[in-house]
């Protein structure tokens, strides 16, 4: 899981800074964009993130210590957490869409629905991630904590990825 | 340890969107990478290489971000 993780962090690495020399080459067309996103909205989708991520390392530290019940809880509420996410990520999306913004409006526009859209779907993987997490604290295996913790590796991997998004398109917003 | 960081997470977060500074939130951004990967990633207790590793590879990241953003 460290090999797949490494792997996504540079994908972000790589469309962080893009997205870093679209705010430096094109600055007029950056902070216009800008002006539509707001801070409050990108301090929401990280509240509901990390309060996830939190979840999901007690999750794996109660699993470790065999609470098996408390795991599966934890796990079930990072779950519900990972959703609010999705959620407010495609009630957001809608709303720029409706005000006139998709892919193709400039480059501000397709970098942005690019890059979160891209994060979306490593959300919405890392929800079922979390999914077989919670199942197989329900099996008793001896590797279960392994597992799990390597499932909510990729989640915490999210997180990261999204810390960077944050600065470079909410920093200024 | 772990509810702590997720305190000092929000609040940088917080911290960054409210000063609205793009190399500060490119640093902070790097101190939130580094606590996620020390405390929720739980490598401080992994081997010493990977936590090195993983600490100068978000360095790394950062600082390149923070010459492309300009």
């Amino acid at each position: 899981m460290w090999l797949i993780v490494t792997i996504e962090l540079v994908t972000f690495a790589i469309i962080g800074g893009a997205l870093a020399y679209l705010r430096r080459d094109q600055p007029a067309v950056f902070h216009a964009g800008q002006a539509a996103l707001s801070p409050i909205v990108g301090l929401g989708y990280t509240l509901l993130l990390v309060t996830s991520g939190w979840l999901a390392a007690e999750a794996v530290a109660a699993l470790r210590r065999e609470r098996r019940a408390r795991a599966r809880g934890l796990l079930l509420a990072a779950i519900a957490f990972g959703l609010g996410f999705v959620g407010l990520k495609l009630h957001d999306g809608a709303g720029l869409i409706a005000a006139g913004h998709d892919l193709g409006s400039d480059d501000f526009w397709t970098g942005y629905f690019f890059a979160t859209g891209f994060h979306l779907v490593h959300v919405a993987v890392g929800v079922l991630l979390l999914a077989v997490g919670a199942a197989r604290t329900r099996r008793g295996d001896a590797d279960d904590a392994e597992v799990v913790e390597a499932l909510v590796l990729f989640w915490h991997m999210c997180d990261v990825a999204w810390f960077i998004l944050l600065a470079v398109l909410y920093t200024g917003a | 340890m772990r509810a702590f960081a997720f305190v000092a997470l929000l609040s940088l977060a917080g911290l960054s969107l409210a000063v609205g500074a793009f190399h500060l939130a490119v640093a902070l951004a790097a101190v939130k990478a580094v606590v996620v990967g020390l405390v929720y990633m739980d490598l401080r207790h992994a081997h010493r290489a990977h936590a090195v590793g993983f600490v100068l590879g978000v360095a790394l990241l950062i600082a390149v971000l923070a010459v492309v953003g300009g």
